[in-house]
């Protein structure tokens, strides 16, 4: 819970820093775009400056292609510049030393339009004897004084940008170490306890598959013992016992015969937990016919008929725990069928690059869709011991077997009836 | 077909004991048999055994591997120890097929074979067939 905290407030200085960080940078960008302005203005009074001067020059050339009213506009032109510039620069309290320095400059920058409008009116009027060198002199002035103010405006302006650089470092500096405590001290953190906890659920795991192991083993003999003294009882009874009786034990010795194979997946199951795999080339044509011959009297019973493809000559495998998986599936291939129906049962194969992928496709009652996820659950069954009997452990060892070889199982139903298991082994079964 | 002349049952589990009694008498291939309950008392049994002048020792031993206070296994050893020459055919008997058993089994050299429980008469007629 505490760590929860921790881990929360964590992320939220982090987005609080990128925030303020995008925040200055973009404020800052603005500032420099503005300075940028400033300066192009700055420029542009230099221009204006020197094409009043230009045109005086000309129309003492010849008069009649510049008149005054036009001097004037240029002369309004280049002083309401002026106004808006120093405007720009007019104090607040924001206002550093240079900008109240360009401030001052620009303001003794005034005498120059004086002197400028002095000289326009003479030229209008005809009165005054201010002469063009004079002008001139003036105009030259204003552009060296104009040079030394863009000077300071550009160093203001690098000097907010080392600013901002500096500031910018800072931040990333305080944003790299958030990363690294969450990193440290709090995603590691995390990341321990699960680990932790993993361990101490692989721990429970391996206790309850012992304590199965265990229960299983001492239930074992009890049940082997019913079954047992059932059977010696029935016997030495026989001709004596009525109708009904023997019906009391067919329920005992059912009982039992359940009990017992109960007892007995569990163990098989727990014990593929315990056991490492014994890799050998073996020959699935031979496993399967013996598979076969193991359920043989089943599928004499039952009339059952078995297709097999070609097989590989061999394949890499644990032979016993493949012979399980193949024992499984095929008697739930021929269980698994409608009263009355011979069970047909077809064993695929199919090379699919680095797996070997067999298929047991049979034509029984097949799997609900909704229950394909739930059947090679531990105990899961889906019909009664009265329909179809089991103990609902043979699809979990099948399932644990074929994981255990680094493949899948799987089960693929067909509408018009018929599973089919399809079981994916690596040619390359992981040691 | 040959009989057992002598064969040694121990098991910790009593009706077991007398299910494969019951079945011994019923295949009649051996003339005569003891039960063990505890595998002490069996240990006991052929140190005494060992000693008499004139000892008739059992053409087979079947041993129950899961037994409190001491294991088949443990019996085994303890049998070692007790330095009687003739070392007997024991044949072991399981509830599981536990293969580290299995593994275990296969390979200590006194161990004759492996049975799944419940002995039934055709484990007895082919070990007969096999060891007389």
């Amino acid at each position: 819970m505490r760590k929860n905290r921790v881990y929360l407030v964590a992320i939220l200085v982090t987005i609080t820093v990128i925030l303020v960080n995008q925040a200055f940078i973009q404020y800052w960008l603005y500032q420099k775009r503005e300075d940028a302005k400033l300066i192009n203005m700055g420029g542009r009074q230099r221009m204006l400056s020197q094409r009043l001067l230009a045109q005086v020059l000309i129309r003492q050339v010849n008069p009649a292609t510049v008149s005054p009213t036009d001097l004037h506009a240029i002369y309004q032109e280049w002083y309401e510049a002026h106004q808006r510039l120093s405007d720009s620069f007019r104090g607040n309290t924001f206002s550093n030393r240079r900008q109240k320095e360009i401030f001052a400059q620009l303001v003794a920058l005034e005498p120059y339009f004086q002197f400028c409008q002095r000289y326009l009116e003479q030229a209008a009027t005809g009165k005054g004897n201010t002469t063009v060198r004079q002008l001139q002199f003036n105009q030259e002035s204003f552009l060296g004084q104009m040079d030394d103010i863009v000077s300071i405006m550009e160093a203001d302006s690098q000097r907010k940008l080392l600013l901002v650089i500096t500031i910018e470092i800072i931040f990333a500096l305080i944003s790299l170490f958030m990363i690294y405590y969450e990193i440290r001290f709090v995603f590691q953190r995390i990341n321990d306890d699960l680990a932790g906890k993993n361990a101490s659920l692989v721990d429970s795991n391996y206790l309850l598959e012992q304590y199965a192991y265990l229960a299983a083993h001492d239930l074992r003999s009890p049940a082997q013992n019913i079954l047992n003294f059932t059977r010696v009882l029935r016997k030495r009874l026989g001709d004596r016992l009525q109708e009904k009786e023997v019906g009391y034990f067919d329920f005992i010795q059912d009982a039992a015969q359940r009990l017992r194979q109960t007892t007995d997946d569990l163990l098989q199951f727990s014990s593929i937990n315990n056991q490492q795999l014994r890799i050998e080339r073996v020959d699935p044509t031979v496993l399967i016919e013996a598979v076969l011959r193991d359920l043989e009297s089943d599928l004499q019973d039952r009339e059952a008929r078995v297709e097999m493809d070609a097989f590989p000559a061999s394949i890499r495998v644990d032979r016993h725990l493949l012979h399980l998986v193949f024992q499984n599936l095929l008697s739930n291939g021929i269980k698994f069928v409608a009263p009355e129906t011979p069970p047909e049962v077809r064993i695929g194969y199919q090379d699919d690059g680095p797996d070997h992928v067999f298929t047991i496709r049979d034509n029984g009652i097949g799997i609900d869709e909704n229950n394909v996820d739930k059947i090679f659950g531990l105990f899961k069954r889906l019909h009664s011991h009265t329909q179809y009997n089991g103990t609902g452990i043979g699809l979990s060892i099948c399932q644990k077997v074929v994981e255990k070889h680094g493949g899948e199982c799987s089960v693929d139903c067909e509408p018009t009836g018929g599973s089919t298991f399809i079981v994916r082994l690596p040619k390359t079964p992981v040691a | 077909m040959k009989k057992f002349r002598f064969l040694v049952f121990i098991d910790d589990d009593h009706p077991t004991n007398v299910y494969h009694k019951l079945i011994l008498e019923e295949s009649d291939l051996c003339e005569e048999s003891k039960f063990f309950v505890s595998p002490v008392e069996a240990l006991e049994f052929f140190k005494t055994l060992a000693d008499e002048p004139d000892p008739v020792f059992p053409d087979a031993i079947f041993l129950d591997i899961n037994m409190p206070m001491l294991s088949g296994w443990e019996f085994i050893e303890e049998y070692q120890k007790l330095g009687i020459p003739e070392s007997p055919v024991i044949i072991m008997l399981t509830t599981s097929r536990y293969v580290k058993d299995l593994e275990r089994g296969e390979r200590l050299a006194i161990v004759h074979k492996l049975i799944s429980k419940p002995l039934e008469i055709e484990h007895l007629e082919t070990v007969c067939q096999e060891i007389l």
